[in-house]
């Protein structure tokens, strides 16, 4: 190119010699009018696209050139973005395993749920489809339906622990394994092919009893049979019955529920009778425990579809109830929907929906924090570099590639903070599952990031650097030359590049004033649940969880298990008291059931039920609940006796205003437990299922006295003189001598059970508090960073201001007003939005409402002493200018 | 002192060139020369816009470059216009000749 310019030159040259200039003169005019080669040479070069990709990675080099150049600076920025990326990515990632990744079937947007699969166990009550439970009877009813879905399936609404034995290893205790039971088409209408062997077929379920398959999931097949390929056609013992494995489920596949833990074998619904121990469930056509879930014929309408099932679910319900329906169960049909099944259900997700949207919400004013910082230091950086920026103007360089070069490295920052925000948040993410599922368990959730949570990074970070990146770099392009490059600038900048720091470091501080707030209000609504008084002994009581069905018990065994087991712990030198219960004291799920009772009518649209418990003698000594009438079960309460039954405060008063509960007696619905059970006894008020519950009836019967599956109590309870952990060790080894194949799934504290209770609480609150933490140091470093540039640039004018006389406390004060100021903006703005924003949570808060002063002034204070503390420094380095150094300063 | 040269649209740039080349194979000075020459002096074309103008020909294939001598043996480098440029000149030239008729009707309605 040089070349060819040169000889156009020339050419000029010549040409214009022709009409008789001479060579110096026509040189001049030849190079007037060409211009500046250099100018004519960068035109002719950017014209290309190349140019641009070249420019881009002239950019690129620079960039990093730059900001090696300020490692403080760089180490800072990334780090803040880091951990706000990183945050965010962790609770993304959560809430994509929990909320919206779909199942991994074949085509899931196929999939159709009938009702919201969220009920887990039997219901026995007239509201067919709740919680997206139906009958065995139900099932097969509609199946025979083919205009609008290809098939229909059903599954267990919940997995059972049972006691599972390879044949060769017959000895030591039975592993425990947890079996779901669904119909014969359920892998055919999931598309699930196995890895290993055949699914289920619907030949499987033809005949009750007759069919003892078992599908293994993969995890398990992985872990219990380390991956033997040949275990197709083995045998297995589930509760002492044998089974033939006939396949293995492919590795992600986890069932149609999201839950914790996910089913290790699947085994036909036949087979139901058999497994648990109890009457048939198949025949029966009032008694809900399946999950439905249809795939979607082609072109079929959801609207025509869900006529079609509100329809047959009135005509199930006339057939079970005749033919006057309350508008009680009119309003339950028409609120059992079809959904789209792609997601499956979720128990845990009901639980932690509110917990993850506040998380999110929360990371989300962290991750602007960080932003603020960065766009504050950007802003400084670039005002630095006004110098150079007019050199390169004048040079002849666009304000485009300007602003190009500087969102480079914009964008550059805030990818390597992605990056390692990615892995902060892999990590982060491993240690929230682990949470949220408990240690140790086996869970569906995946830490690894999918594509979801990569392009949700990927976007914030664009994001990020751009909109943080362009603002300054398109104010600071808009230098012109000539003040920038005069020498010595003695004035303090001009306004405007004053105001966005402050501006930011004023939203700062509200935004870290609603984080602490808000971690100051879970924590002690946490606080509140914790010291709340359940009712019962809250610390020198063991727990111990344990499977009798593991170890092969059959019903009629049981009652001397049972005295077996209590005498051998009470004989314990530590343990006061020792009792059985079939649910801990203080338990998630409950068995509950509706009653009659003779003489007292239903009022209008309410039907009489209550809560339940199975228990031993002594088990209100042993959990410490006080009786207040009559009283508790104890060994006089036995087979041959009359039925016996103790109920709570509530329940007398609700059902026996008059207070003559005792002597007393109902019926319960419920076949397992039939006949009419007499009042003995009336104890004080419990919590049954979480702290935060309204009194709720509950009755207690004996263990002895009700029939199959109920007989199982699995709740060992013991009250110890000292520290219930220091018994553990001889509870075990006294169960073992009992019965070594015992399986115990679990031994526990009160005290560490009930915490679990309150796992949502402690989440939120932990993570708040740690977040909270985060914001104020990202805070003050970010008003460390804003004051200490603005005294760099005003070092001059302080310099000037000495000289003149101004004392140390004087310009000390004079800098320190700056912040205040901001510190008071801050609050200002900060105290109604946190209080609105506090309005959104005040669900979750407890014993404490969302705009309670004391955690407000608390915050305050938190918030005002860091500020003042990271501004102080600053202020002090100021006073200690000298003013001839600062005088001579540029 | 003549006339300020008028700005040239770009596109129109490139067929005053295509049409330059269409005589003969020319040098970047020449081209300048010849345009200046024609327009009887009403377009001055410089350098910044002329080189430019080459090297987007030459990329999208419509003129070829070759280093050859000058009449006063010098090097040069040449354009030659190629067939694509051919075509493409005709059809430049025709819906040149259909923009100024139509601004020709506006102007006279």
């Amino acid at each position: 190119m040089d070349e060819e310019l040169r000889s156009y030159l020339a050419a000029a040259v010549e040409e214009k010699m022709r009409s008789g200039i001479s060579y110096l003169e026509a040189l001049r005019a030849a190079k007037v009018e060409m211009g500046s080669m250099e100018a004519v040479k960068q035109e002719i070069r950017s014209s290309g696209w190349e140019s641009t990709v070249d420019s881009l990675c002239s950019d690129f080099r620079f960039s990093l050139r730059m900001l090696a150049k300020s490692p403080g600076f760089t180490a800072v920025a990334i780090l803040s973005l880091a951990l706000g990326v990183g945050a965010n990515t962790a609770i993304f990632t959560l809430i994509n395993d929990l909320m919206i990744k779909q199942l991994p079937v074949r085509q899931p947007d196929q999939l159709v749920s009938f009702g919201e699969p969220s009920g887990s166990g039997i219901a026995g009550t007239l509201s067919v489809g709740t919680g997206g439970l139906f009958s065995y009877d139900f099932f097969r009813k509609i199946r025979k339906q083919q205009q609008f879905f290809q098939d229909i399936c059903a599954s267990a609404s919940f997995s059972i622990p049972a006691g599972v034995r390879l044949r060769e290893s017959s000895a030591g205790p039975a592993g425990v394994a947890f079996f779901q039971m669904v119909s014969g088409n359920y892998f055919s209408v999931l598309g699930i092919e196995p890895v290993l062997g055949r699914p289920i077929l619907p030949s499987d379920e033809d005949t009750p009893g007759r069919n003892p398959v078992a599908v293994l999931s993969y995890h398990y097949w992985q872990t219990t049979l380390a991956s033997d390929p040949s275990v197709v056609g083995k045998s297995i013992t589930v509760d002492k019955l044998p089974f033939t494995v006939i396949g293995v489920a492919p590795r992600r596949f986890f069932g149609v529920k999201v839950e914790a833990p996910p089913p290790d074998l699947w085994l036909p619904l036949t087979m139901q009778k058999e497994l648990m121990q109890s009457s048939s469930l198949l025949d029966v056509r009032d008694m809900y425990w399946l999950h439905l879930m249809g795939r979607q014929n082609a072109g079929m309408h959801m609207d025509q579809a869900q006529q079609w099932f509100s329809a047959q679910l009135w005509r199930y319900m006339r057939d079970l109830e005749g033919p006057h329906l309350t508008p009680a169960h009119i309003r339950q049909i028409r609120e059992i929907k079809l959904m789209p099944g792609a997601r499956g259900g979720s128990d845990l997700r009901g639980q932690y929906k509110e917990a993850l949207q506040i998380l999110m919400g929360v990371v989300v004013l962290v991750l602007l924090i960080a932003c603020a910082n960065l766009a504050n230091f950007l802003l400084a950086k670039a005002v630095s570099r006004e110098r150079e920026i007019s050199t390169r103007l004048a040079l002849g360089s666009t304000r485009a590639r300007i602003i190009g070069q500087m969102l480079v490295e914009t964008l550059l920052l805030s990818f390597c903070g992605g990056a390692l925000g990615l892995l902060l948040a892999f990590w982060g993410t491993r240690a929230l599952i682990s949470f949220v599922v408990g240690e140790g368990t086996y869970t569906v959730f995946d830490p690894m990031p999918d594509m979801h949570v990569l392009a949700f990074t990927f976007g914030i970070c664009l994001l990020t650097g751009v909109l943080f990146g362009i603002a300054p770099a398109v104010r600071v392009s808009r230098t012109s030359v000539a003040p920038a490059l005069k020498a010595n600038a003695r004035t303090a900048a001009n306004g405007g590049a004053r105001l966005i720091p402050k501006l930011l470091v004023a939203v700062q501080v509200t935004l870290s004033l609603m984080l602490l707030v808000g971690a100051g209000l879970f924590l002690r609504t946490l606080r509140n649940l914790e010291n709340q008084d359940l009712g019962f002994e809250s610390r020198n009581l063991l727990l111990v969880l344990f499977i009798p069905e593991a170890a092969g018990y059959q019903p009629a065994q049981l009652s001397s298990l049972y005295d077996k087991i209590l005498d051998r712990v009470n004989a314990l030198p530590g343990v006061r008291s020792a009792s059985l219960s079939s649910v801990p004291v203080i338990n998630g799920g409950q068995w509950g059931s509706p009653i009659s009772i003779p003489g007292h009518a239903a009022k209008q649209g309410e039907t009489l039920d209550t809560e339940g418990n199975y228990v031993s003698a002594r088990y209100f000594a042993t959990v410490g609940i006080p009786v207040l009438l009559g009283r508790p079960i104890g060994p006089q309460d036995t087979v041959t006796s009359s039925k016996a039954v103790v109920v709570n405060q509530t329940f007398a008063n609700d059902y026996f205003p008059h207070g003559d509960a005792i002597g007393r007696s109902f019926t319960i619905w419920d076949p397992r437990v039939p006949g009419m059970w007499e009042i003995v006894g009336v104890v004080r008020d419990a919590k049954y299922s979480s702290p935060r519950e309204a009194p709720q009836r509950m009755i207690y019967l004996p263990l002895v006295q009700v029939t199959g599956l109920h007989m199982y109590a699995h709740s060992l309870q013991l009250q110890t003189v000292g520290d219930p952990a220091h018994v553990s060790e001889e509870v075990r080894r006294a169960l073992a001598q009992v019965d070594p194949n015992l399986a115990i799934l679990k031994m526990e504290t009160i005290s560490q059970h009930t915490d679990r209770l309150m796992d949502q609480e402690q989440l939120i609150s932990q993570l708040c508090t740690w977040f909270a933490l985060l914001a104020l140091i990202l805070t003050s470093v970010g008003l460390y960073g804003v004051m200490t540039y603005n005294i760099a640039r005003r070092t001059n004018e302080i310099g000037i201001r000495m000289a003149l006389g101004a004392q140390n406390r004087q310009v000390l004060w004079m800098v320190l007003k700056e912040s205040l100021f901001l510190l008071g903006v801050g609050i200002i703005l900060g105290v109604p939005a946190t209080i609105a924003a506090t309005r959104l949570v005040g669900a979750q808060l407890f014993g404490l409402s969302s705009s309670d002063p004391l955690t407000f002034v608390t915050a305050i204070l938190a918030i005002s002493t860091v500020a003042l503390l990271a501004a102080y420094f600053p202020a002090r380095r100021a006073t200690r200018v000298d003013p001839m150094v600062a005088l001579r300063d540029e | 002192m003549p006339e300020k040269s008028r700005d040239l649209i770009q596109g129109t740039l490139e067929m005053l060139i295509l049409k330059t080349l269409d005589l003969e194979p020319m040098h970047g000075f020449g081209i300048a020369l010849r345009i200046e020459q024609i327009s009887k002096g009403v377009f001055q074309v410089n350098p910044g816009s002329l080189f430019p103008a080459f090297s987007r020909l030459e990329r999208s294939g419509r003129i070829k470059a070759e280093w050859r001598t000058t009449e006063n043996n010098r090097r040069a480098k040449y354009y030659i216009l190629t067939d694509l440029g051919r075509k493409a000149l005709k059809a430049e030239t025709q819906q040149w000749g259909r923009q100024i008729a139509a601004i020709a009707r506006i102007l006279e309605a």
